[in-house]
């Protein structure tokens, strides 16, 4: 199942700057990456999130914390995360404002790095990617357009079919296919290469939204319209 | 072309603001078929000329007389059109409206907040205070007077507006809980942030202008968002000595400030980062 656009269209604004803005961005970091980088796992320590280090105060902090949210480690991670950035993020933007938006996408994948340096305390591993602030904005677009509807490429068996799928049902996929995992991290001290809390970070993280929309919209949302 | 497509056509034009293009489109159809209620509403709309728009409101009431909206569309044009011909002063309508827009602005009392005599001035401030029939009573009479068809359109736009929201039964919510709403967004990052700074023990490590900064950040995004929600406070006529929502002046400094205070002390938290980052050894165990 990969979710390819939202088919509604936005409200309160033309273009989604940000989101644009954030996959150019993204995409760019990842192309001169290997021309500025040397040792990889030292630069990973320094940009990455490492539980460890934050929880020992060293290295970047603050700025590591913002910097792994826009690294990734293959083209494969890159395209998974800016597609649903497109697809979620687009109308979240509309219903922020993109400055409200931008601060609420950092919010997140702050939220997701700090749920997995809880969890995760003594980790050395360092942690990169967008995803932790891309499930922030999937729990946003649930909870603003629970009834909105999402083209998604669907396979049965090798046939691709493309249904406008209703966004709760994306979203509680992909939630579902996080939840096991991080369970099994958590109890079993299970090694996978996924950062499956900082996706539940992120995600729940989301509750926050209400406090970023724009007016009109945060009128809307308690007035059982669409926002 | 079917008069489908070209409707269609002349949709997206309208939408994409090519006026001229649209309009072609639209006149095209309605020669094919001069019954055509959507294309004639959406040249009511396009064309320049006030007696155009008049005719073709006439012919979508003609095509479909229960067409409410338009009617009520047509008497605005109507009553705009007398007052520029120079009826105004005889006619009766406009020294009953007059007084009208006055008895609302008295009976709700917006003079103590703001000593304004501009009725468009009122209809915000009622429109601010939830009162949206006052306000659309306001703005259809000062819609009536409009002497040019720019200002025309933007009253019109707050009209419809306001029917829209009626329409929609949206949920009134005051300009004052949307400030401090607002106040939350970028104090809420910038904690989230500094505990990240922390390593997530803020009394630990408890950074003095870490947390001095705080209080900078709140009061920065709380001048953010009373800039941006346009409404009486009280910061207008304290610091500029300006009524009601203030000029866009004003908002502009405010906004400023409140911009530099949240922005300062986030790069301060980044500075401080980056200069713990710069000397930053990597442990030979971590390889």
């Amino acid at each position: 199942m990969l979710p390819l656009n939202d088919t509604e269209p936005n409200r309160y604004s033309f273009f989604p700057i940000v989101t644009v803005l954030l996959i150019v961005v993204n995409c760019f970091i990842f192309y001169v990456e290997p021309f500025f980088v040397d040792n990889y796992w030292e630069f990973l320590m320094k940009f990455g999130t490492t539980p460890a280090l934050i929880l020992e105060t060293r290295g970047g902090g603050a700025i590591s914390n913002i910097t792994t949210m826009f690294l990734h480690a293959d083209l494969f991670h890159l395209l998974g995360n800016m597609l649903p950035l497109w697809v979620f993020g687009r109308r979240v933007e509309d219903a922020c404002g993109p400055w409200r938006y931008l601060a609420f996408y950092l919010f997140a994948g702050t939220w997701a790095n700090i749920l997995y340096i809880l969890v995760l305390d003594d980790s050395p591993i360092p942690g990169i990617g967008a995803s932790g602030a891309i499930f922030g904005l999937m729990g946003a677009y649930l909870l603003l357009y629970p009834g909105g509807r999402i083209r998604t490429l669907v396979f049965l068996n090798i046939i691709p079919f493309w249904p406008r799928i209703r966004a709760l049902w994306i979203v509680l996929y992909f939630l579902g296919l996080q939840i096991i995992p991080a369970i099994e991290v958590l109890l079993e001290n299970a090694d996978y290469r996924v950062n499956y809390w900082a996706h539940l970070g992120g995600f729940f993280s989301a509750v926050f939204i209400l406090l970023f929309l724009r007016p009109e919209a945060y009128a809307r949302y308690f007035s059982d319209v669409s926002v | 072309m079917s008069s489908a497509d070209l409707l269609r056509r002349g949709i997206e034009a309208a939408h994409a603001n090519r006026k001229v293009e649209a309009r072609e489109f639209f006149m095209q159809v309605v020669e094919v078929d001069p019954r055509n209620e959507l294309a004639w509403m959406w040249l009511s709309g396009l064309v320049d000329n006030l007696e155009d728009q008049i005719i073709a409101c006439e012919n979508v009431l003609t095509i479909n007389p229960e067409n409410q909206k338009v009617r009520l569309f047509l008497d605005s044009l109507k009553r705009k059109q007398q007052v520029l011909r120079g009826e105004n002063r005889e006619t009766p309508q406009k020294s009953h409206e007059q007084p009208r827009a006055h008895q609302v602005k008295k009976e709700h009392g917006v003079k103590r907040d703001s000593p304004t005599r501009d009725p468009m001035r009122v209809a915000e401030y009622l429109e601010q205070d939830g009162k949206f029939d006052q306000a659309l009573e306001i703005y259809r009479v000062e819609a009536a007077k409009a002497k040019d068809l720019h200002v025309f359109d933007q009253i019109y736009k707050k009209i419809t507006g306001i029917e829209k929201r009626l329409a929609e039964n949206i949920k009134f919510v005051p300009p004052r809980s949307a400030v401090f709403r607002l106040t939350f967004t970028w104090p809420l990052l910038y904690l989230s942030l500094a505990l990240v700074q922390v390593g997530l023990k803020p009394l630990e490590h408890l950074t003095s202008y870490l947390w001095f900064a705080f209080p900078w950040v709140v009061l920065g995004s709380f001048l953010v968002a009373v800039s941006e929600v346009r409404y009486r406070h009280v910061i207008w006529r304290k610091i500029f000595r300006e009524n009601g929502d203030c000029s866009l002046i004003a908002r502009i400094v405010v906004g400023t400030a409140g911009w530099l205070m949240i922005i300062i002390p986030l790069a301060l938290l980044l500075i401080d980062s980056l200069n713990r980052l710069s000397v930053f050894q990597i442990p030979p165990r971590l390889f």
